[in-house]
């Protein structure tokens, strides 16, 4: 048996600490999601985690690894890694955040295509971009510009990539342009780069267009 | 405790879920959209997105000849029939096909004798997100998400609600509608890991049915994809593909490097998922070989680079790279492989409109069962969620009637969710839900997987019976919120004994093997005629009983 070490933010109504747990597995043997289940399995159950398809597709296993967030089913497992729960989205319980937020957030702003009817014909390189969204939500904890508190004012990058949606739709005939504002998305004008594990170039698809001179 | 009313409720959001309430909230309804998962989040959100068409004279054939004819012919005369138009509406939904200029491209996934399917713009994400934004779009929705049904409530065959637990918020609910759609998927998570579903697909659907005093048919007939990833530990049973993934020219070898199937992508998932089980078995009933697909042919050939760039498109090559490595991604070099558990075809007996035998209680989805019979083509699943849910949920929203059959007080709901978590656990133990999900899942794997015998199966059963008994004295408090995941956890564990009794009573009573079900001790079609077998629960006790057709 070969153990290594993982370090786990945990907090639950009693709990607030790091917890270091023993796994039994090598380095780079098997993704950190398999770790993390192992030990909910084997140690203690009461550790929260989330995850759905074990790779790649569902978006719901993002954590910060080392400080940087990361899918757990696509990162390998090593030795001391730190393992937290996403920034700017509030822990519902250790390694799960919440989520039924952002469904109310595309309620209430309006991020619902609208479009004309007919066939398609020409399918942009945008539209198959930003439709890779998985909402893993890492864009929100990435950036230092997004604030839960204030997500009514300024919504955060996951919205305004469901906007880009809208806007490279082939049969786009929605009016965009009020939900600019309703988003904020002004106030990313000078975002830094902001991270995907997608790959949706969020900055050049899903900011820059939209802004406006104030 | 929370208390819902609605004219309708929706149990789970994936496509026939979601279909199915846009449907009833078209003819203005109320509905209550309920889902373990985040809202829209289910098999249908990580699926590859690909939907077969009504087109050709052969697709009724097609699908009466991967089922092996143990298809429910109405259902599928109703599915052909009710499917008009039925890609025009996605279309004007905004979902987005993958296209060349003006035309859809088609393709021909396995047991297509013409390629009838489509491709969605981006896998099933793009279709779980235009169903997600269609119904949001309607005022008279409420979406319960992170909350599991536990319960059906019923009162002399009359389904009236629901009870819930809403594992987020640490909370039980009690939600009453006229009429309820079971929509809540399928139970891959019963052969875990060797599955590629999500980790929801519990089988709850099977068991809440009977539950409430429905049937199942053809339970026996689970479907495994022939190939999955084998290594590492975590990504066992992710999706490679099926036949069609290895292309016109792929092999499947032995550890000896030999040649044991080729022609792969003209054979059925069926077929070559019971080829790749017997080699690595070497026609015993245990697992002692392994089994490699070796592609590499197909580098060399015209039509087989373009079957790479099909996998590539469809986004089916990642899991290799991040597995295997590069030159596996390439298909340069062979890689292990192992059939993964995808789909049941088994589920519950409806009517033609959706109806099971409960009054109230309708169904859709992977949830019901009849249409696949003993074996499914590949992109039928979400052409079926998506006809049938918007049919089922046209018929709910006309039997809705105004009066509100059932009400109970508060009081006495507690009562119901008291007893519930009493039969859940009724005493203080040591067992955790998650340890006992993985033994059931290895011995449904061991016992009543891809090779079956009148032996491994009440072996099986035995054991299913061990793990009931450790269920019932489980460590969980159910005062303290850290246990929140330790409650869902139990509340599947229960739905996967069910469900997994079901499988391995009603695998007993097919003394035959078809389609997806193979028993070693008979290996060879009945001869007396086609018939089902049909799953109810009378007075607490599971029966299987032969239905000759
Ligand atoms: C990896 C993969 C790829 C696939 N690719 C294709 C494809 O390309 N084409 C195709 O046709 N088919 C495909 N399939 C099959 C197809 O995706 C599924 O059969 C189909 O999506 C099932 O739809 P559904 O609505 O019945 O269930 P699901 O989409 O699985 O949804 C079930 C819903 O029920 C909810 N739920 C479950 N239990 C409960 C409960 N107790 N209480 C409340 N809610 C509950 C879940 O949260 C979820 O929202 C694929 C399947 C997999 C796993
Ligand atoms: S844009 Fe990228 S990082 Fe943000 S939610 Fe979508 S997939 Fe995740
Ligand atoms: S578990 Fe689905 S993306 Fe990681």
């Amino acid at each position: 048996m070969a153990f290594l070490t993982l370090s786990i933010k945990r907090k639950t109504d009693h709990l607030n600490e790091q917890v270091a747990y023993q796994v039994d597995a090598r380095d780079g043997e098997t993704t950190l999601l398999n770790a993390l289940q192992k030990i909910q399995t084997e140690q203690d159950p009461t550790l929260a985690i989330r995850y759905g398809c074990r790779f790649k597709d569902c978006g719901l296993c993002a954590v910060k690894v080392n400080g940087k967030e990361k899918m757990a089913c696509l990162t390998k497992v090593k030795n001391d890694m730190l393992v937290e729960p996403l920034d700017n989205v509030p822990v519902v319980q250790d390694l799960v955040v919440e989520r039924s937020y952002i469904t109310d957030t595309i309620i209430e702003k309006g991020l619902i295509p609208d479009t004309k009817s007919g066939e398609t014909t020409h399918v942009s390189e945008e539209y198959k971009a930003v439709n890779k969204c998985t909402d893993c939500q890492v864009c929100l904890s990435a950036s230092t510009l997004y604030s839960h508190e204030n997500r009514d004012a300024i919504a955060g990058p996951m919205f305004f990539v469901k906007l880009a949606q809208i806007y490279y739709h082939p049969q786009l005939s929605t009016n965009y342009e009020q939900k600019i504002k309703d988003l904020g998305i002004n106030h990313y004008k000078n975002s830094e780069v902001i991270p995907c594990p997608y790959g949706v170039p969020i900055n050049k698809l899903a900011i820059a267009p939209f802004l406006t001179e104030e | 405790m929370e208390v819902y009313y609605s004219d309708i409720l929706c149990i789970g959001s994936g496509v026939a879920g979601l279909m199915s309430s846009i449907a009833a909230a078209e003819l203005n309804r109320k509905i209550c959209i309920v889902s373990k998962e985040p809202f829209s989040w289910g098999n249908t959100r990580i699926s590859g997105g690909v939907i077969a068409s009504n087109q050709g004279p052969s697709f009724f054939d097609d699908i009466l000849k991967s089922g092996e004819e143990l298809n429910s012919t109405k259902l599928v005369e109703t599915l052909l029939q009710e499917s008009d138009n039925i890609h025009d509406t996605l279309e004007d939904w905004g979902h987005v096909y993958q296209r060349d200029g003006k035309h859809k491209n088609k393709i021909k996934p396995g047991g297509h004798t013409e390629a009838r399917t489509y491709v969605s713009s981006y896998k099933g994400i793009s279709l779980g997100n235009i169903l997600r934004m269609r119904l949001l779009k309607e005022d008279n929705v409420q979406v319960l998400e992170e909350t599991a049904v536990c319960q059906i409530l019923v009162e002399g065959n009359r389904a009236y609600g629901a009870m819930c637990f809403n594992w987020v918020k640490n909370e039980w609910s009690v939600i009453y509608a006229s009429q309820i759609i079971l929509a809540s998927g399928g139970g891959g998570m019963l052969y875990a890991p060797h599955t590629d579903n999500m980790r929801s697909s519990t089988g709850d659907s099977y068991a809440l049915a009977l539950q409430a005093g429905a049937s199942l048919v053809d339970m026996e007939q689970v479907q495994f994809i022939p190939f999955g990833i084998a290594e590492p530990v975590g990504m066992v049973g992710i999706e490679v593909g099926d036949t069609a993934a290895a292309g016109p020219y792929g092999v499947l070898t032995n550890d000896n490097g030999e040649v044991f199937l080729d022609d792969i992508p003209n054979q059925t998932r069926e077929a070559v998922s019971r080829k790749i089980a017997l080699q690595m078995s070497g026609g015993t009933a245990d697992f002692r070989n392994t089994v490699w697909l070796d592609p590499s042919a197909n580098t060399k050939e015209v039509a087989g680079r373009k079957a790479w760039e099909n996998a590539k498109q469809a986004g089916s090559l990642e899991g290799l790279k991040y597995a295997y490595g590069a030159k596996s991604y390439k298909w340069k070099e062979p890689f292990k492989v192992v059939p993964t558990l995808h789909y049941i075809m088994g589920g519950v007996i409806v009517d033609h409109d959706g109806n099971t035998t409960v009054d109230g209680l309708m169904a859709a989805g992977e949830a019901v069962g009849g249409v696949h019979g003993a074996g499914r083509m590949g992109s039928m699943s979400l052409f079926e969620g998506l006809v049938f849910g918007r049919l089922v949920g046209h018929r709910a929203a006309e039997k809705v009637t105004g009066k509100r059959d059932q009400c109970v007080s508060k009081l006495v709901l507690q009562s119901f969710i008291d007893n519930y978590k009493k039969s859940l656990s009724n005493e203080k133990g040591v067992y955790s839900p998650f340890k006992l999900k993985d033994e059931l899942s290895s011995v449904m794997w061991q016992y009543a997987g891809l090779i079956r015998e009148e032996k491994g199966l009440r072996i099986a059963l035995d054991k299913v019976i061990q793990i009931e008994r450790k269920a019932q004295s489980l460590n969980i408090d159910w005062c303290n919120s850290a246990y929140r995941q330790v409650i869902l956890n139990t509340i599947e564990l229960k739905s996967m004994l069910v469900t997994a009794k079901s499988i391995i009573i009603s695998a007993l009573k097919r003394t035959e093997s078809r389609g997806s079900h193979f028993r070693l001790d008979y290996p060879n079609e009945s001869t007396l005629g086609l018939y089902n077998v049909r799953v109810n629960t009378s007075r607490d006790e599971m029966n299987a009983q032969i239905v000759y057709k």
